[in-house]
């Protein structure tokens, strides 16, 4: 495990905002969840304590471990993640209309959790090792986008709108720290813009209706639009101190479907009020900002991408998810970082943490 | 540095959303607080019952009873269809009626709708017993009014029915409000706003399900309070059933006091059916039938009093000493003015008549002669003093006033002269002059009364409120003792002679008095009055009997008021 010398290396705003974080999830978890969990005879609570136990296992291992051997595996990792999505799509479980899981035995996980990781280290160990191909970006444009469409290929056919969307930002913030020509990723974004309306017309009918009922919650308020509506309500009712732990009224009497997973921030709101939202993002800024430091102190190029990544990626988790509970963002079933339930998404955030702490404690080693 | 971008961006992102935060849960949070708790709270209305009607005995004439109700709830049926087939060997509704009902009723997804009303209690225990299986419905007890007597009261009680727009806006001040039920007519209009209740309301938290959590605050409703009547209903059940359907009025009432004791006008409606959603065919057939059961005729219908006026023009042609108890006319079965000979209605002629006689056998000749005499004016005068043409006050809404005319009016309303002809008309109750039943029955209360004229009234007592003196509100007629004996034996002749017009109205053992009368109309049958007052040596009730085109007084209602009179002596009036 970790010795003393190791743990002093230890990025400790980050270490405890994490811990922080999982600990607020948890609280709210066992409030959003107690009457679902009576009503089915499912402990929530006891299996999102096991799936960060294992995280938090897993996280320390790989601050142990120095990540360049994971950079190693990188590709092999990767290509084993698309298999993993591919069998998805054939022998998924389907939920809800969407097939986005794998089951063996008791246990149920999500690959495409996974792919955001295995993702960016693959990206990572291309763009580190082709740091010379910064003058001449085409030919990198093109192993980028072979690197990065296939994942988003398979998760938009299972479907699952938003976790295919976090490739884009994650992708553009690393070539953008990697040293891209502006032009290019000007050149990039614009035909992005230019063909969203081929992608719109590429989307699901019930893809299609949220972006719909996003701009205007009220077109459906008892179907689509009204889990936005009651979240709303839910955070504002919350006020500056809140309802109280297990007092928020649009919780405990089931205003809010999903509040366990992708709408945990209402209840952070409800319970906890502005007061307890706030202290929530204080506690994101500091994982984003004790990472971004890390990146900037680190002299490795393959340390730096690799953290810029998984800092977008949580970065980005965050502010769609928290923006769609207010409605300021579609549903596109982002969960919340640490907070939202769900066993690989929760050891998809701990590892993420692991290895940029894995980048912190190793930030003067490399040159 | 290219970080040192994104971290600008990261960071500024972060503050937009933290702005958006406070704008929701500080600028915005009593707004959201306010929805969330309007979310989770339902107030769910309790309907107070109304007031009972007691009859003078404390006999309910109307009253609120406990009945089941069958209520859904939008949010927990899924399929409705099914659910009005599974319903209906239940309740013994269409499944069609029963959509109608769910489809009318809907409100919003929480609140529930009521699908059967009047559930016979067997049913409610059926569904009660069938609970698990249907899912969405509940039974609950509402209270409905009920009309023991049904059709027998329905002019007098009237009915009560939802608010219409028209009264909400006159009524909302008073805290009416839409859905309230509310008096329409009779008695229960008159006095809706002691009879109506107070709702009530259980305020409850509900889950996002609308199933209640728990119960946040309770109103009890308030029962409106009770009313006592003067009326019998065993007498207004035996009059109405007396009427049998004939069109035309009973009013009988208690001299001393004016207390109405039967206020019957047939045909009439039963009460209960506008509460009854399977009645609504009879319903529209009282609303649209040319025999008007909706229309009270004791206080709203007018027509010429005929002879039954008689009483008041010798009364006063008496008391301006016009003629006296001696004076007599000659009866040849005609009058003559100028070229024009008015008949008599016995076309042999009566004889030489005094006054007594002339009441006796309705002698028209005798009271031509008599008009003459007072003129015109002089016979306005007595219908007015006898108060015709003006409402008699009773605490019943629509009253009208009848008319009396006079030659002022002939001359500044209907721009001609006055004829003497006119005269000799008005003075035997025909012509313009026009009456209602309880009018016509006080013309023989104030005789009965020795000149005092009692205020008709209904009302005896309001629950919580001390029990009414009988209004002092009577007017007396100056008459003097000698007028009132020489009418009054005019009247006690009618029946009691053989020769008498009313003789059919004889009792043995009790001595009546009255006066009939036949309304000529210029299509089909006359009017048939027969009023009077009993018993005659001592009167303690006044009484009229009246027949829409109902055929001869002394026939027909002089027949009809006997057996009234046996049963106001059954009772114990007389």
């Amino acid at each position: 495990m970790l010795n003393r010398r190791q743990f002093r290396g230890i990025d400790k705003p980050l270490f405890f905002a994490a811990l922080g974080l999982l600990a607020l999830g948890l609280l709210t978890l066992y409030s959003a969840s107690f009457q679902k969990a009576q009503d089915l005879g499912v402990s929530y609570i006891n299996r999102q304590l096991m799936w960060a136990a294992i995280g938090a296992v897993l996280a320390i291992l790989l601050v142990n471990l120095d990540y360049h051997r994971w950079l190693e595996w990188s590709y092999a990792f990767y290509a084993l993640n698309l298999l993993l999505l591919a069998i998805v799509l054939v022998a998924g479980v389907t939920r809800g209309g969407a097939q986005r899981w794998l089951s063996f035995g008791g246990l149920t996980i999500q690959p495409s959790e996974f792919a955001k990781i295995t993702t960016i280290l693959a990206l990572t160990r291309y763009l580190g090792s082709h740091r010379e191909m910064t003058s001449f970006s085409w030919k990198a444009i093109f192993f980028v986008g072979a690197l990065v469409v296939p994942p988003i290929g398979f998760i938009l056919k299972e479907p699952n709108l938003g976790t295919a969307f976090v490739f884009i930002p994650v992708t553009l913030a690393m070539l953008l720290v990697w040293g891209i020509r502006l032009k290019v990723l000007g050149i990039i974004l614009g035909t992005g813009v230019a063909v969203s309306p081929i992608l719109w017309h590429g989307l699901k009918e019930y893809q299609r209706s949220r972006l719909m009922v996003f701009m205007n919650p009220n077109l459906d308020p008892l179907g689509a639009g009204y889990t936005v509506i009651q979240s709303k309500i839910a955070i504002g009712s919350g006020g500056l101190l809140g309802k109280g732990w297990f007092s928020g009224t649009q919780n405990q009497l089931n205003f809010l479907p999903e509040r366990h997973t992708d709408f945990i921030f209402s209840i952070v709101g409800e319970e906890w009020g502005f007061l307890g939202t706030t202290v929530c993002l204080a506690l994101f800024v500091v994982i984003f900002s004790r990472g971004i430091l890390i990146a900037t102190q680190t002299r490795d190029p393959f340390g730096r991408l690799l953290i810029i990544g998984l800092v977008t990626m949580l970065w980005f988790h965050v502010m769609v998810n928290i923006g769609m509970t207010m409605g300021l963002m579609p549903v596109v079933g982002l969960p919340l970082p640490f907070l939202s339930y769900g066993g690989s998404w929760t050891l998809t955030c701990l590892v993420a943490v692991g290895i940029i702490l894995s980048v912190g404690v190793r930030r003067s080693l490399y040159s | 540095m290219r970080i040192l971008i994104l971290q600008r961006i990261i960071l500024a992102t972060v503050v937009l959303l933290w702005g958006a935060l406070f704008s929701f849960q500080v600028i915005h949070g009593v707004e959201y607080r306010g929805k969330s708790e309007k979310n989770r709270t339902r107030l769910i209305p309790l309907p107070a019952s109304r007031g009972a009607i007691l009859d003078r005995r404390g006999v309910p004439l109307a009253e609120d009873r406990m009945s089941f109700e069958l209520a859904a709830f939008p949010q927990e049926i899924k399929d409705p269809g099914a659910l009005w087939q599974k319903l209906q060997p239940l309740v013994g509704q269409s499944p069609e009626a029963m959509a109608k009902a769910y489809r009318k009723g809907f409100q919003g997804p929480f609140s529930p709708v009521p699908i059967v009303k009047n559930l016979s209690s067997e049913a409610a225990f059926r569904i009660e017993e069938d609970k698990t299986d249907l899912p969405g419905v509940m039974v609950r007890p509402v209270p409905k009014r009920d009309y023991p007597l049904g059709a027998a009261q329905g002019s007098a009680l009237g009915y009560i029915g939802i608010i219409s727009q028209a009264e909400l806006t006159r009524l909302k001040s008073y805290g009416y409000s839409y859905r309230d039920y509310v008096g329409k007519d009779g008695l229960e209009q008159m006095y809706d706003n002691v009879l109506r209740g107070k709702p009530g309301g259980l305020l409850v938290e509900v889950n996002a399900r609308g199933k209640m959590v728990r119960q946040l605050g309770f109103r009890k409703p308030e029962t409106g309070r009770q009313i006592t009547v003067s009326l019998d209903g065993r007498l207004q059940e035996f009059c109405y059933k007396l009427l049998d359907e004939r069109p035309g009025a009973i009013v009988v009432m208690d001299n001393a006091t004016g207390e109405i004791l039967a206020l019957v006008s047939s045909p009439s409606f039963d009460p209960n059916a506008f509460l009854d959603s399977n009645r609504s065919e009879e319903v529209r057939r009282y609303l649209h039938s040319p025999k008007n059961p909706m229309f009270n005729r004791t206080i709203w219908s007018v027509v010429p009093p005929a002879s039954t006026f008689k009483i008041a023009v010798a009364a006063h042609a008496l008391q301006l000493g016009k003629i006296s108890g001696d004076t007599t006319f000659e009866c040849k079965g005609f009058f003559q003015l100028g070229a024009r000979a008015f008949k008599c209605w016995w076309a042999e002629g009566h004889g030489r008549q005094t006054v007594t006689g002339a009441l006796e056998h309705s002698c028209d000749v005798f009271f031509y002669n008599t008009g003459r005499r007072i003129r015109a004016d002089g016979v306005a005068q007595a219908a007015r003093l006898f108060g015709l043409g003006t409402r008699t006050g009773i605490d019943l809404r629509g009253e009208n006033n009848g008319f009396v005319p006079d030659p002022a009016w002939m001359r500044e309303i209907v721009h001609q002269p006055w004829q003497e002809g006119d005269t000799l008309s008005f003075c035997i109750g025909q012509g313009a002059l026009t009456a209602t039943p309880l009018q016509v029955m006080m013309l023989f209360a104030i005789l009965a009364n020795n000149g005092y004229s009692p205020h008709p009234h209904l009302l005896l007592k309001v629950e919580g409120e001390p029990e009414m003196r009988v209004p002092a509100k009577g007017r007396q007629v100056a008459l003097r003792p000698e007028v009132i004996a020489r009418v009054k034996e005019g009247m006690e002749k009618v029946v009691s002679s053989d020769t008498g017009t009313g003789r059919l109205a004889q009792l043995p053992g009790i001595p009546v008095a009255g006066k009939t009368g036949t309304a000529q109309v210029t299509k089909g049958l006359s009017h048939a009055w027969f009023g009077g007052y009993v018993p005659a040596d001592h009167p303690k009730v006044s009484f009229i009997v009246f027949l829409d085109h109902g055929g001869r007084g002394g026939a027909e209602a002089a027949f009809l008021a006997r057996d009234m009179l046996v049963c106001l002596h059954e009772l114990g009036y007389i």
